[in-house]
């Protein structure tokens, strides 16, 4: 039994237009079942058994041979049915054009060709690894180094009004205020194990010595270099 | 220091301060994706920058790549920049270039001439020791190292090369309006933002920043007051309504853009509309069945194959112009071969055609049109040769038909005028054969039946021995024709003797010119001369 339901009206065949017939063509049949058409009376009892669905955000139901635009009740039941179990989901559109996340992880925003170009890696990802790594259909498959980019940029921004010879200092890494993203902790849990060095030992560091704003940033600018070329860092911290 | 202009969001920052006084304009949180709102922005920018500096660092976080989209739509947008599009453009960042890398053609940008990525500590030697790209450079060192890709690999292609079809033939029939042609999210793509540069040369890049390329703005129109057409096309919504409702702003129109495989896959009020010669004229796309057809290669599996052989079937005089993508001969020969009556080649995004070829093309289209316009007189003709009470006798009836159909073959496929003689002088001889055998028949008990009094047509009658003996076989065509008719009808239209005589004078003067010019033969004259002969054969019900 498939682990992954696609439920996509693909009323378009836009699946073939993303170069996504490898779904229709049954490629990885093993771990994901794919499903058109839908509506208010369909049996959704398969899926409490999915360990996650990858549902079109604008569903259609099917109704009396065809797909009507105006209605989408089956989605919302769907999702319904979803959040209640705890099952976790990425909705996808073509409406989306950015991606976003609710508090329970799901990935709520998707734009639609974002998704199927990231599926294949996401279902190759599954099926070597056995885990769903939703962050690839998020990021792409370089996702790591999206999210330390990501991380890094807002990190620097937080000193970029020091010259690269001014000293920095911890209040220059920290949150400034309570809620903010720790972008520092953040960039060292995605480079372990290799970095070799913990969030507050780094904390300790630059306190107890001058660590010059083009020595930090050249650091930082070696694990996104590793995390580019490797897919992972691999660079240990100097 | 040439003329700078930095793009950011933190004008306090020392490298700002430390190049004293110097333009700078904050950048607004684009989405990833948003090519349509960075263009917005990209358009309002000066349009005399030698010296774009971009601030990457203070940009929108979450999307990593603005700094490299600002950076190539500045670049592409050259009609709209201007020489701020030859800017040299440095990207500042404190960021490895590793995390610019893996966005595609946009990182690319990086590839290419004055196109920098420097850290702060730099960024004012670099900024005072720049220089913008020559047309030459920009040309060499952009245009020819980039690459741009459509997003969507199949069904894109099609979508994309109607929507790129028809903004070119926008961009030459109302170039005040072409942005009303295709969503401005399509034309503000970076694909069609390429392929609107990537056949320029270094002199073309030059008219066009010193504002000397002579873009037309005004429209052009076809009268079209009365016109009835169809469009059947998929892909009708991307674009060929929008410019063909343009082109002939008179004109009704009906459109079929449901995807289908044959002629009666078409609703039957069209069908009725189509057989009963409701329209003046059809536009018929290639590939109705879209991406599948994209592998075909014999001309007869085309879907807009299949539904022209419906059309012509049911109504064979009605005008239809193909509209493709295709560039295979042999696929537009079938067509031709098949009765269509011209074709628009849909320009594709793919071959970087000069604005010249669109030019040409969208003219081409526009005297096509008229022309088939003009012989959508043909579809009455055609059905009116189905519907003639021919005589009784069986081979005169079928000499009178083949020469019909000769006739028919003959101006169906007329050009020119001196393809309009011909089909006319071929439809005159519809004349020669109905009388020859109607006066041959008429011979009873030493007379022929047909003969009348009139003085006018003395010179017909054969007198033998004092004896009348009726029609003279060797008169004239038109007192021939004449006297047939007016005895045969009893009556009838008074002035036919007058027509007939302008009429078969006008097939001699061509042939027997003598030493006058040969006159001048139209459709006009044909359509004329085929309603007298509908006439004259109608006295055999």
């Amino acid at each position: 039994m498939a682990d992954i339901v696609l439920i996509d009206d693909n009323s378009r065949d836009q699946r073939r237009s993303y170069g996504a017939d490898y779904i229709d063509d049954g490629a990885y049949s093993d771990i994901i079942r794919h499903i058109e058409r839908v509506n208010q009376s369909s049996d959704f009892t398969f899926l409490k058994t999915s360990k996650c669905v990858l549902i079109h955000d604008s569903l259609e139901d099917f109704i009396n041979g065809h797909f009507d635009e105006h209605s989408h009740v089956a989605k919302d039941l769907i999702i319904h049915i979803l959040d209640a179990s705890h099952i976790p989901y990425v909705c996808f559109s073509d409406g989306h054009s950015y991606t976003d996340c609710d508090s329970d992880e799901n990935i709520v925003s998707l734009k639609k060709s974002e998704f199927y170009i990231r599926l294949k890696d996401f279902l190759d990802c599954y099926k070597n690894t056995g885990v769903l790594q939703f962050l690839i259909l998020a990021y792409g498959k370089n996702y790591r180094k999206v999210l330390v980019t990501k991380y890094v940029k807002a990190l620097f921004q937080k000193f970029d009004s020091k010259r690269p010879a001014d000293i920095l200092t911890i209040a220059d890494i920290k949150p400034a205020k309570s809620g903010e993203i720790h972008y520092m902790e953040k960039i060292i849990e995605l480079s372990q194990p290799a970095l070799g060095i913990t969030y507050e030992d780094l904390l300790d560091y630059i306190e107890d010595n001058e660590v010059s704003v083009r020595e930090f940033q050249s650091n930082i600018n070696n694990i996104i270099n590793s995390i580019s070329l490797n897919g992972k860092n691999t660079y240990t911290w100097k | 220091m040439e003329k700078t202009l930095i793009l950011g969001n933190k004008p306090e920052k020392w490298w700002i301060k430390d190049l004293g006084e110097t333009d700078v304009l904050s950048v607004p949180n684009f989405s990833v994706g948003k090519n349509s709102d960075i263009s917005n922005f990209v358009r309002e920018l000066p349009k005399d920058i030698d010296c774009v500096v971009i601030d990457a660092d203070s940009l929108y976080t979450e999307n990593i790549e603005l700094p490299l989209d600002l950076a190539l739509q500045i670049r592409l947008m050259l009609r709209e920049c201007l020489h701020t599009s030859l800017s040299s453009i440095i990207i500042v960042s404190d960021l490895s270039i590793e995390a610019f890398r893996d966005y595609g053609v946009k990182s690319m940008i990086l590839m290419t001439r004055k196109v920098s990525l420097v850290q702060s500590e730099v960024v004012c030697e670099v900024i005072r020791n720049s220089a913008p790209l020559s047309p030459g450079e920009y040309v060499e060192g952009f245009l020819n190292l980039i690459k741009i890709e459509p997003q969507q690999k199949i069904e894109g292609r099609h979508s994309i090369a109607n929507e790129w079809g028809a903004e070119r033939l926008g961009s030459v029939v109302c170039p005040d309006r072409k942005s009303d042609i295709i969503p401005l999210k399509t034309s503000s793509s970076l694909y069609f933002r390429y392929c609107n540069l990537a056949s320029l040369n270094a002199d073309e890049v030059r008219g066009i920043i010193n504002c000397k390329s002579q873009e037309r703005i005004e429209s052009k129109e076809i009268e079209s007051k009365g016109v009835k057409f169809l469009l059947i096309d998929d892909e009708a919504d991307k674009g060929w309504l929008k410019v063909l409702s343009v082109l002939m702003p008179d004109a009704e129109y009906d459109v079929w853009n449901t995807p289908i495989q044959s002629y009666d896959d078409i609703n039957s009020e069209i069908r009725n509309n189509i057989k009963s010669r409701k329209y003046d004229l059809i536009f018929l796309d290639l590939r109705m069945a879209g991406v599948s057809e994209e592998s075909v290669l014999n001309p007869e599996d085309f879907s807009g194959m299949r539904i022209l052989r419906g059309i012509k079937k049911v109504n064979r005089g009605i005008q239809v112009i193909m509209l493709t993508a295709t560039n295979k001969s042999w696929n537009l020969k079938a067509l031709l071969d098949a009765g269509a009556n011209g074709y628009y080649m849909k320009e594709s995004p793919e071959y970087h055609f000069p604005v010249t070829y669109s030019e040409q093309n969208a003219n081409a289209l526009i005297e096509t049109i008229e022309a088939c316009l003009e012989n959508s007189y043909l579809q009455d003709i055609v059905a009116g040769v189905a519907q003639l009470t021919l005589p009784a006798d069986s081979e005169c009836s079928d000499n009178i038909y083949n020469q019909l159909k000769i006739a028919l073959s003959l101006i169906l496929k007329a050009k020119t005028n001196a393809d309009y003689a011909f089909a006319y002088i071929s439809l005159e001889q519809v004349f020669e054969i109905a009388t020859s055998s109607l006066i041959r028949q008429s011979w009873n008990n030493g007379r022929y039946e047909f003969f009348f009094t009139e003085d006018t047509h003395e010179k017909c009658r054969l007198i033998e021995g004092g004896k009348d003996k009726g029609l003279l076989d060797s008169a004239a065509q038109w007192k021939k024709v004449s006297a047939i008719y007016y005895q045969l009808y009893g009556g009838g239209d008074s002035t036919f003797s007058a027509k007939v005589e302008y009429l078969i004078s006008l097939r001699n003067k061509y042939i027997h010119p003598g030493t006058e010019d040969k006159p001048v033969i139209t459709q006009v004259d044909f359509q004329n001369l085929f309603d007298v002969i509908v006439l004259f054969l109608s006295v055999f019900k």
